[in-house]
């Protein structure tokens, strides 16, 4: 029993070590074009701000119903900045998964003896995502003052929206095991979940709630967030973190059933 | 005990059919109809720990298949193997940590960091001790003489620099089965030279088992010391390499770029249409070379003359001074038979043995992930 | 004399329709034609579409609730109005080609330098090949948004002035963006990347640019901004003109479309010439 707790928690530190290593490569590479590297954040975070500032004064001249409070529009868009970023800076190759099945690059991945899905999502990084982040943190601390406890708050939910929004484009492209070419919609279904999850649920209706808790999770991305970061519950928290574990879990397992149909090599359009 | 072990490994691809035209597309979506393929024939064969083995044959053959199944990326449709004493697709993470690919048309190094930043990533997704890491890539970078390349970006090296840097990067985990595909695609003469070499010496060396897929006869001359020759899905020769040489590699072409019209030097036989080399032989009469001799005319037309010779049959140097005798070369070029060429006399020869037809080429490429 | 020059320049514009012309065809055959590929690119455009229905469904019902609460505290516009020019900005905004990276690649693939000593027919070989595809796509993308719109909101109330006044601004927006994005991807002569270039516009693109709302909607010191710089001419001035006519306006938005157009050529054409210069200094 020892021995196997010993195993696992140096398995993730491996893990852990593993993903730094990646980390820490991305960067580099990236710094390699300095110019690029900050024009790309700068760009990034300036655009932001300016929808920021746009949304901010929209709410303010037409206040939407009770319980929306001015500084939530603030709120939404920097958890929702804070976790997509944070997703496409560590996980930044997720988006081409759908790409790397198709042309056979899944490959090189499972030559190597570590987590294919994983390795596959953290081999690639997207510069633009850390002007999201420093969006994120520069705009909630400057809108919102929180004090330290809210503000670590904050980053735990960063990190499980990171999560959620990483498994949610991973869900998608294993689709591509199944049907082939679904890079396009990857693409799309990345533009609708943040649409989605930048503006405030009382414009929707029931019906759409109930999508944007399950297949478009917007409604964990920014909505739930929100209402922990009013005020924290222990069963709103709870369902956030089930939530998390579950979806991680699915693209996990889903992944895994294209997986053993890729090893069995009769995907679809591969074979002319 | 063999580190490879291969028994009646088989696969065999499903594909959907597809029908053209847009109705054609979204019929099959419906209602699909599946065409089968068996890439690889029940194939069965062993290698020993040291082996350096070539892995030759067509595009299309089966060799990528077969590569696959044994690192663990492709399921069998049937048959069983062994690799290190683990069945690669049930335990492919762990074999990971024991076997290497390098594929020469695909890097691993990162193309904007130098290889030291590579290195250092490999050592981490490899679980490598940081002092045993320091030690073997030290090691390494003196083998491969890359120390001067370590910290230039990859994109900044020449083909010849990039290839010995993926070598060393390749071999930092202590692979115990290396996996090698076109290591020398597109290197110049000595930059081919030295991955020889290097090869040689850390077979030599370190034990490191080699299993070379190659294009290149030199590659599979110099390096290996057995070959497993495999077309349409099925070993069709499993010899030490000194046999295939005696047997197949002793044929050159000749390349000949000719002042005088190419013409002059062949004689046309009436009846076949064949064309024949027609030259003076020092130390004999007669002037026709019949094709017993083991010349063959590829072609003759304006300038160009280019001639396949059996060397073990006719020694080069009298064909070549009769022809210079005849008149001035402007240039020559004497090269190993492609691969596929090599295969195809193969079965030419086997044909002209057993008396069996013969199959002109080999079928046409239907490529599986390769 | 005269005649034979005017006989080139007919020829010469006349071979421009035609390349035009047969411009639109290859991607209408490319829609026809019975490939792999092409199934593929159909399912892109439905998935595109599938992005633009979201996106319509989301600020139309933003529109709607706000409206609701506040009435028209928006001078002369309505839920159908803004969500009629979300579909119109939208159109333009989701059918933009992949130009910049087209012309960064030609440049690094050495094959503009060859083209370089012929600027003009290089430069509108690009553009008709340009027009044909975003032809194509506006149209797809057009029709999309105009059903999710029409479902959404109901039928649009254009003036007859207003839709006539469209595609005269559209074609002139259209133009503008083929200038600038070409432009960036000229900059491929002197920097590694354009990507970053292109993305930067983009989103200043679509943010000043009003794709969301009408520059109306902005608030005060953005929305100074916003009509003073040249991205409203993109999106904004054809949309606005669409949805809600007015004489005054329309003069004032195609006078900023044609001075836009004319300053960004002039600055293609110095970039073209410094580029061919550096071209015939380095040798490409």
């Amino acid at each position: 029993m020892e021995g196997k707790r010993v195993a696992l928690i140096r398995s993730c530190a491996s893990t852990l070590r593993f993903i730094g290593a990646y980390f820490v490569a991305n960067l580099q590479a990236a710094m390699e074009y300095r110019v690029a590297f900050w024009g790309q954040i700068v760009t990034m975070l300036g655009s932001d701000f300016l929808w920021l500032f746009f949304w901010w004064s929209y709410f303010h001249q037409f206040p939407l119903v009770n319980g929306w409070q001015q500084t939530d529009v603030v709120v939404i868009w920097s958890i929702s900045a804070l976790g997509i970023g944070l997703g496409n800076a560590i996980f930044g190759n997720v988006q081409m998964l759908a790409q790397i099945v198709m042309t056979g690059g899944l490959d090189a991945y499972l030559g190597m003896p570590r987590y294919a899905l994983l390795h596959v999502c953290i081999s690639a990084t997207n510069p633009s995502a850390w002007g999201d982040v420093l969006f994120a943190l520069g705009a909630y601390v400057a809108f919102l003052h929180p004090n330290p406890l809210t503000l670590l708050l904050f980053l735990l939910l960063g990190a499980m929206v990171s999560l959620i929004f990483s498994s949610f484009l991973a869900i998608f492209g294993s689709l591509a095991f199944f049907l082939g070419n679904t890079d396009g919609l990857v693409q799309q279904m990345m533009g609708v979940l943040v649409m989605f999850a930048t503006y405030p649920m009382n414009i929707f209706n029931g019906a759409t709630r109930v999508l944007l808790f399950t297949i478009i999770p917007a409604g964990f991305i920014s909505f739930v967030p929100l209402q922990l970061l009013h005020r924290l519950t222990w069963p709103l928290i709870g369902a956030m973190v089930s939530f998390t574990l579950l979806i991680t879990l699915s693209a996990a397992g889903f992944f895994h059933l294209g997986l053993r149909r890729y090893e069995s090599g009769n995907l679809m359009g591969m074979q002319n | 005990m063999p580190i490879i072990e291969v028994e009646g490994l088989t696969k065999t691809f499903r594909a959907r059919e597809r029908a053209a035209g847009f109705l054609g597309s979204l019929g099959s979506l419906i209602a699909p109809s599946y065409r089968e393929r068996q890439a690889v024939k029940p194939t069965s064969f062993a290698l020993e720990a040291g082996e350096v083995l070539a892995f030759i044959g067509p595009n299309g053959a089966g060799k990528s298949t077969t590569i696959k199944m044994l690192t663990g990326i492709l399921h069998p449709s049937g048959g069983r193997a062994s690799v290190l004493g683990l069945v690669p697709w049930e335990q492919r993470r762990r074999l990971a940590f024991h076997i290497a690919s390098v594929y020469g048309q695909k890097s691993q190094l990162w193309y904007h960091l130098p290889p030291q930043d590579t290195f250092n990533l490999l050592a981490r997704i490899y679980e490598l001790d940081q002092v045993e890491y320091r030690k073997r890539k030290d090691f390494l970078i003196e083998v491969f003489d890359i120390s001067e390349y370590l910290r230039t970006p990859a994109r900044k090296l020449s083909l010849g620099e990039r290839m010995r840097c993926e070598l060393a990067a390749a071999l930092l985990h202590k692979p115990s089965v290396v996996f090698l595909d076109e290591p020398t695609i597109g290197l110049d003469v000595i930059a081919k030279q030295r991955i020889r070499d290097l090869i040689g010496q850390l077979n030599a060396e370190e034990g490191l088992t080699v299993f070379l897929t190659s294009h290149d006869a030199g590659d599979v001359e110099q390096v290996c010391k057995r070959a497993i020759v495999i077309n349409h899905g099925e070993i069709v020769l499993d010899a030490p390499v000194a046999r295939l040489k005696h047997d197949y590699l002793r044929v050159k072409t000749i390349d000949l770029l000719l002042e005088d019209d190419a013409e002059t030097l062949v004689k046309t036989d009436a009846e076949s249409g064949q064309q024949r080399l027609s030259v003076q032989l020092p130390g004999s009469i007669d002037e026709e070379i019949t094709s017993d001799a083991g010349i063959t005319v590829l072609k003759a037309k304006g300038h160009g003359l280019k001639l396949e010779i059996d060397t073990a049959r006719s020694p080069l140097e009298p064909i070549m001074a009769a022809i210079i005798q005849h008149g001035h070369i402007i240039d020559m070029t004497i090269s190993d038979p492609p691969m596929e060429e090599i295969i195809a006399m193969m079965y030419r020869q086997a044909a002209q043995e057993d008396g069996k037809p013969v199959p002109l080429a080999p079928e046409k490429p239907l490529e599986a992930l390769s | 004399m005269d005649i034979l020059l005017k006989e080139r320049e007919q020829a010469r514009r006349r071979g421009q329709w035609a390349r035009l012309r047969l411009s639109c065809l290859k991607y209408l055959a490319v829609l026809r034609a019975s490939s792999a590929n092409n199934l593929a690119y159909i399912m892109e455009v439905i998935f595109r579409a599938l992005f633009l229905v979201a996106l319509i469904y989301i600020i139309g019902q933003l529109w709607r609730t706000t409206f609701a609460l506040h009435g028209s505290s928006l001078p002369g516009f309505t839920v159908n109005t803004m969500v009629w020019y979300l579909a119109a900005a939208e159109t333009l905004a989701t059918s933009l080609p992949a130009l910049t990276r087209h012309i960064d690649q030609e440049v690094r693939s050495g094959e503009l330098a060859y083209l370089l000593g012929r600027p003009c027919s290089y430069i509108l070989y690009n553009y008709a090949r340009y027009l044909g595809e975003r032809l194509v796509r506006l149209a797809l993308c057009g029709v999309v948004a105009a059903i999710v719109a029409l479902i959404f909101v109901g039928p649009p109330h254009f003036s007859l002035l207003g839709v006539l006044a469209w595609p005269l601004m559209v074609l002139l927006a259209i133009s503008i963006e083929f200038v600038c994005y070409f432009a960036i991807g000229l900059l491929a002569f002197w920097t590694e990347n354009t990507q970053p270039f292109s993305f930067l516009f983009s989103r200043l693109e679509l943010v000043l640019g009003g794709v969301l709302a009408p520059i109306e909607i902005f608030p005060q010191p953005l929305r100074g901004i916003a009509q003073i710089l040249p991205f409203s001419t993109m999106l904004y001035g054809p949309s606005r003109v669409l949805v809600q006519f007015s004489a005054g306006l329309f003069g004032l938005l195609v006078l900023q479309q044609a001075v836009t157009l004319l300053g960004a050529g002039l600055l293609l054409t110095v970039l073209y010439t410094i580029a061919a210069r550096r071209v015939s200094i380095h040798g490409g």
